[in-house]
């Protein structure tokens, strides 16, 4: 298991590598002069000189390289001209509700899909097999934003029940905290949902058709028993690799569902950022973004190197 | 003699492709999905003739009005028909995403032949591959998209970037697998060339997985399109891209509702159409392709 680890971990390094040098080599894709596009239309020629020093652009691409994975190293970002503070520290200090946003959302993609998926899956070519497939596909194909902004429209302008935006943090109410994340949350785990429902629906096919389940059926275990201990069970594996993909699609969705409802994450700070060309800030936050991305990425194969034995030996 | 009775190479292949689009037509969701998919097709090309006015025309005596007879579909705060607008968003997107389709089609294609192909690339173009696969696709793509500037150009540009990885490792896998079939040995055993080799023998047998990939691609082009356009970083307005009618109706969703929902539809039933298709697609060409869209 360990050296299944450590394989893992050198297998992310080069990763790592690409995903830093993408990020530095986004400010350089930009067209123009970064500086004066920053500074803005009435700036004095001595602030875009400042600017440019600040940011370095007025060394040569190498050595801006060199600084960057020096800097990088020592978990320096940079810093963020609009905020006037450090990159790391604007990032770090809005991560928890993304995560939590995108936590949430996971837990409830994966519940309410394996129910769905299983729900599918025992009425198999039923009518109730279609009308959960097709919950499933329409969560896909919405475009999340704009479920959203449905989900206010009916929540909290029609039926008042739900806060329009807004966020409550948890040290200061439950209830609140609870309240202000229902509706993003919902709204991201929707449409993820439909992934789940329908892997855990041919997955659960699989498993029903195997002869441990007829050997099941023959000892005569409960439908439930056999349903849910027996194939659900092996169903899930391949879940869990899905489950770890999904959180890289659902940190990126956070930023999208995080600007609809107001909510004060990394996401809404990148989306700000861009809005106003602090690329320190969309630099650090897409690193990091990928970084978390990476790291869950490992811990999900570690996970399945634990339910799936074949995995850590097979390789 | 025997000979003389064979059908030729041209009515063998023919008839392939009739019992091919026969079965595909035989698949419910694949039939549903391709007649919602043409219908927004045709509407989006038809935009001049349905809806003959300027999409972009404000008309200040019916600023917010609802659905209804003069408004198929209402009118926004500048007194623009919403149902214009959304006819030609449908095309802007549709535009990008078969723009977006042919770019990681052509560069998956290459990369990924290329890296199954030849070996001492295979560790890096994959590498690079994983590395930008690291980054949810939609926040690379605006992330790119700002760095590069709004237009419809770098729209695609993005976009085609954050997606082409993924394709590129389908064509990958399937090049490996099929590059070990025995008419490929025979084909080098007939002195045939790397690239008649690639092209004639390789590429003509992986194609399947690429294309029911490609359709997926197509379906989250759409929706990461309207996402850019939502946060600003898409076609800049005023273009009518449906993304940018949405943020628009972001600022009435109180008095005006009809302004976001109905673009909203519009992508939600071309996504699901071509969902449909590429789940029809994929159990019709080799239904052990099932994981590709789960990856997707």
């Amino acid at each position: 298991m360990l050296r299944f680890l450590i394989s893992r971990l050198v297998s992310a390094v080069p990763v790592l590598f690409v995903v830093s040098l993408v990020c530095f080599l986004l400010m350089w894709v930009v067209p123009g002069d970064v500086a004066s596009e920053i500074a803005g239309a009435d700036a004095t020629p001595q602030q875009i000189l400042q600017i440019r020093a600040n940011l370095g652009l007025d060394r040569p691409l190498l050595q801006r390289a060199v600084d960057w994975y020096w800097n990088l190293l020592h978990g320096d970002l940079g810093r963020s001209y609009l905020l006037n503070r450090n990159v790391t520290d604007a990032v770090l200090e809005r991560l928890p509700v993304t995560l939590s946003l995108a936590g949430i959302a996971l837990i409830l993609a994966v519940g309410l899909g394996i129910m769905l998926g299983v729900l599918a899956a025992v009425n198999h070519n039923n009518p109730l097999d279609q009308g959960a497939m097709t919950l499933a596909l329409l969560g896909l194909s919405m475009p999340d934003f704009w479920f959203g902004l449905m989900l206010i429209v009916l929540f909290a302008v029609h039926l008042g029940w739900l806060p329009t935006g807004g966020f409550v943090p948890l040290s200061e109410s439950l209830g609140g905290w609870a309240r202000s994340m229902t509706l993003p949350a919902l709204t991201l785990a929707f449409t993820q949902m439909g992934v789940i429902a329908r892997m855990t629906r041919s997955g659960m096919l699989d498993a029903l058709g195997q002869d441990y389940i007829r050997t099941a059926r023959a000892k005569g275990l409960s439908g439930a028993q056999i349903v849910f201990v027996h194939a659900l069970r092996n169903a899930l594996i391949p879940i869990v690799t899905v489950a770890g993909v999904m959180t890289g699609v659902l940190i990126g969705g956070a930023v999208v569902v995080e600007t609809v409802y107001s909510l004060p994450g990394s996401g809404r700070l990148i989306v700000g950022a861009i809005q106003r060309r602090d690329y320190p800030i969309i630099q650090g936050g897409l690193l990091m973004t990928a970084g978390i991305f990476v790291f869950v990425n490992i811990v999900v194969d570690l996970l399945y190197g634990l339910l799936d034995p074949r995995v850590r030996h097979g390789r | 003699m025997a000979a003389e009775s064979l059908p030729a190479p041209a009515v063998v292949r023919l008839r392939q492709a009739r019992r091919f689009a026969g079965r595909l037509l035989e698949h419910r969701s694949f039939l549903i999905g391709s007649i919602l998919f043409t219908a927004i097709v045709v509407c989006a090309s038809l935009a001049g003739i349905l809806a003959p006015d300027d999409p972009n025309r404000n008309d200040y005596t019916a600023i917010l009005t609802g659905p209804g007879a003069g408004h198929r579909f209402g009118t926004d705060g500048f007194g623009r028909d919403i149902f214009t607008r959304v006819l030609y968003g449908a095309r802007t997107s549709l535009v990008i995403g078969l723009s977006v389709v042919i770019a990681t089609g052509f560069a998956g294609v290459v990369i990924g032949t290329l890296a199954a192909y030849v070996s001492p690339l295979d560790g890096i173009l994959m590498r690079t591959m994983d590395g930008l696969m690291a980054f949810p696709g939609v926040l690379l793509a605006i992330a790119l998209s700002s760095a590069l500037g709004p237009s419809e150009f770098n729209v695609i540009l993005a976009l085609s970037i954050a997606f082409m990885p993924r394709t590129a490792r389908v064509v990958r896998a399937s090049v490996l697998v099929v590059k070990e079939l025995p008419f490929v040995e025979s084909a080098v055993a007939i002195g045939a060339g790397h690239w008649r080799i690639i092209t004639r023998y390789i590429l003509a047998n992986s194609l399947s997985p690429l294309i029911v990939q490609l359709t997926f691609v197509f379906a989250v082009t759409v929706l990461a399109e309207a996402i850019l356009s939502y946060i600003g970083v898409g076609p800049p307005p005023p273009a009518p891209s449906l993304g940018n009618i949405i943020a628009e109706g972001r600022n009435y969703i109180r008095e005006a509702p009809w302004i976001a929902f109905f673009p909203g539809v519009v992508i939600a039933a071309m996504v699901l159409g071509l969902n449909l298709m590429g789940d029809g697609l994929r159990d019709v060409i080799d239904p052990r392709l099932r994981t590709l869209r789960e990856a997707g």
